[in-house]
């Protein structure tokens, strides 16, 4: 299983800085955070900045990025406002 | 220069007389005068960067003062750079400070840079941070990015052809809904990329491949590893790629 971390409000929405989930690539974790955290977190995860094993997943394969069971996947809100 | 007004941070052995020097000979473009660019420029002035180009096209509204501390009541209907520029050599008559009234696109990006060892992005959005990062990446020059959403910031330090540029981090991201800025935050975060970008004008990156996320609500803040992807569009093999490094 892969290791997920939240930051800022996903963290606090699901109760966990990380936790381990299963899932081969990128919509496959994130169909497991909303059946583990709610329709929500789902919808928080899906928009933020989305790094796995170092390298953000917006400039791989986006939501199709390959995740392995040893693989690291944060998740970061996008922070653009100054 | 006057070595009295910075003899306190003189002491810091990183910086010394040496140091102090060099920033007084250096030149800063800052895109953004707002709720990051404010506190940012007043640290940079305060610490006796020699030259900083100031380039925000915005007039100042009320909805501003609630984070914007360059600017007063009286300021309101002004445009941002020019209030920018006469507020900070007030603070700081030593050094240059030049106000420039538009918005960052590609085609007035190259001009803004020259003469510029370091760029900063304070804007308020995404598309402009990109066009920053495009226009750096051509002339190899570091950037420090910023940005915040609600209680959260985040800052960056980019050397291109050695750490991940901003499209590497946020290409294909979607920010957040917007509009969620409070004074105490975008303060506590620019006050994170002036120190990154004194320390970098100095010669060292503090947080070369790490994405610093500040959490002002939980009072955390993380390095989060980040490495180049080799198919980003600006310096890595991917379309129009530069192909830097």
């Amino acid at each position: 299983m892969a290791m997920v971390r939240y930051h800022g409000r996903l963290a606090e929405l699901t109760g966990c800085r990380e936790e381990s989930l299963e899932g081969t690539n990128v919509t496959r974790v994130l169909d497991q955070i909303k059946k583990r955290h709610g329709s929500e977190a789902a919808r928080l995860a899906k928009r933020s900045h989305i790094i796995v094993d170092k390298r953000s997943a917006g400039a791989e394969k986006g939501f199709r990025t390959p995740v392995g069971t040893d693989s690291m996947v944060e998740f970061i809100p996008v922070c653009g406002g100054g | 220069m006057e070595l009295e007004r910075y003899r306190r941070q003189m002491n810091i052995p990183e910086i010394g007389e040496g140091g102090q020097r060099k920033l007084a000979a250096s030149s800063v473009l800052v895109v953004g005068a707002g709720g990051l660019g404010g506190p940012l420029l007043y640290a940079l002035a305060g610490a006796g960067v020699g030259r900083l180009v100031v380039a925000d096209g915005d007039i100042i509204s009320l909805s501003n003062l609630n984070r914007q501390f360059l600017f007063a009541q009286d300021d309101l209907g002004r445009p941002k750079a020019e209030a920018a520029a006469r507020r900070l050599s007030a603070f700081n008559p030593e050094i240059t400070v030049e106000g420039k009234q538009l918005q960052l696109e590609e085609q007035n990006a190259s001009e803004l840079l020259a003469g510029c060892q370091l760029a900063v992005a304070a804007v308020d959005n995404l598309p402009a941070r990109l066009a920053l990062n495009t226009a750096c990446a051509k002339g190899k020059i570091p950037l420090v990015n910023g940005g915040v959403e609600g209680w959260y910031g985040s800052v960056q330090a980019v050397e291109f052809g050695k750490t991940p540029c901003l499209a590497c981090c946020y290409a294909g991201t979607a920010p957040e809904e917007g509009g969620q800025a409070l004074g105490a935050v975008t303060g506590a975060v620019a006050s994170l990329m002036a120190s990154v970008t004194i320390q970098m004008l100095l010669g060292h990156n503090p947080i070369p491949g790490e994405l610093l996320f500040y959490d002002g609500k939980g009072m955390t803040l993380d390095k989060v590893p980040v490495e180049r992807s080799p198919g980003c569009p600006v310096c890595g093999k991917g379309e129009k790629g530069l192909g830097i490094g």
